[in-house]
């Protein structure tokens, strides 16, 4: 009876601790193969043949399509520069500059992936020919549901959500020694109540 | 107690095999992963657009809103595969994916030639009997190997603004995926006979 309970134990603390530990790893994938620049996280191997078997199963488990090297690499950002999630309410400002790229866009996507539209349609979307830029090459933008001056991306609603920045044919995809790679600060200016 | 620390023990060993088979799997058994959802909306050896470009529609998960994209799917085991567009975009990239979603082969319309979109992807079988006839290659092709059967094919395209809309639509629309038959009738073209 003793040794039955112990086999038990056994076999829970495995399936429920296997199981736990996987959903984890898979959901929050920030370890090998993964490159972090401030709050950016980028999966440069994310879909090739020589990705790990995490990105791997985070790939097929989210059912997305990465993009290629030759095609570019896209920037996940969940939380601000203090730590706090992303939420739909609030409103924040990006600044810096971006690794060089041919293009590069900036849109908000609810944490499953899915796009977020419920701003106006030309809002909802910045692309980085049309930014407005100061002398030397930086950018300030808003993000968030309050009508910005200068660069504005529409978010509007409630909840946590994921900004992505896409590099298009960019070198950081080929060398990935790119020195230091620099990527916005993201600022919380203040919420909605 | 040490009954007790024995159990944990074994427990955690236990738990990690669990986490590596099933981190090892997933892939092979994920039920949504980007095949299944492009086999449910389209038939193969033709493109359909997963996403237009601001729509919040789109097929698969995390496509830019900025893009248009569709996609094909094919299979090697057929036949190769012949993918062409013919559009004038300020950007466009086209990637190759296997069956499990794994990124084969990519390029963007700097690296085509001509910046149009045209593309043979064979198998090394298929790849030789091209080689055999077609021994002075001089089509404009970008040829790529892939040692794989099913597979599908992915074309994304840059909508800078509204305007590029008519654009972006006959490049997509005009975005043609068809089995490849240059393989066998190049073979006996009428020159090689006469010889």
């Amino acid at each position: 009876m003793r040794q039955f309970f112990v086999l038990f134990f056994v076999v829970l603390i495995g399936l429920a601790g296997g199981g736990a530990l996987s959903w984890v790893s898979i959901q929050n994938n920030h370890g090998f193969g993964a490159l972090t620049v401030g709050r950016w996280t980028a999966w440069p191997l994310a879909g090739s043949r020589d990705a790990d078997p995490y990105t791997r199963a985070k790939v097929a488990a989210d059912g997305e399509v990465p993009l290629g090297a030759a095609e570019g690499l896209a920037f996940h950002a969940l939380t601000d520069e203090a730590g706090r999630a992303l939420r739909r309410q609030c409103q924040y400002r990006l600044s810096g500059q971006t690794p060089p790229a041919r293009y590069w866009t900036l849109a908000a996507h609810g944490l499953t992936g899915a796009v977020l539209g419920d701003g106006p349609v030309d809002a909802s979307r910045l692309i980085s020919h049309k930014m407005l830029r100061s002398s030397d090459g930086r950018f300030s933008l808003e993000v968030g549901p309050r009508l910005a001056g200068g660069n504005w991306l529409a978010v509007r609603g409630q909840g946590e959500y994921q900004l992505i920045l896409r590099l298009y044919d960019s070198p950081i995809t080929s060398t990935r020694g790119i020195v230091d790679p620099e990527m916005p600060r993201i600022e919380l200016l203040g919420c909605a109540a | 107690m040490s009954r007790i620390f024995y159990t944990l023990t074994v427990g955690a060993v236990l738990a990690g095999i669990v986490h590596i088979v099933i981190v090892l799997l997933v892939p092979s058994y994920a039920a949504k992963d980007a095949w299944a959802t492009l086999a449910s909306s389209g038939e193969p050896w033709s493109f359909s657009v997963v996403a237009q470009p601001g729509s919040t529609e789109t097929g698969l998960p995390l496509v830019d809103p900025s893009f248009g994209v569709a996609a094909c799917r094919f299979d090697l085991s057929k036949a190769a595969v012949s993918v062409t567009a013919d559009g004038q975009l300020p950007f466009w990239s086209v990637a190759i994916f296997d069956r499990q979603g794994r990124n084969i082969y990519s390029f963007n319309d700097r690296t085509a030639i001509e910046r149009r979109l045209n593309m043979l992807v064979m198998n090394p079988v298929q790849m030789a009997q091209y080689r055999k006839a077609n021994p002075d290659a001089g089509d404009r092709a970008v040829i790529v190997r892939a040692d794989m059967a099913e597979g599908f094919v992915l074309i994304r395209a840059l909508q800078p603004d509204d305007s590029w809309g008519p654009a972006l639509q006959r490049f997509m629309g005009g975005a043609k995926c068809e089995p490849y038959d240059g393989l066998t009738t190049a073979s006996v073209k009428p020159s090689a006979q006469g010889e």
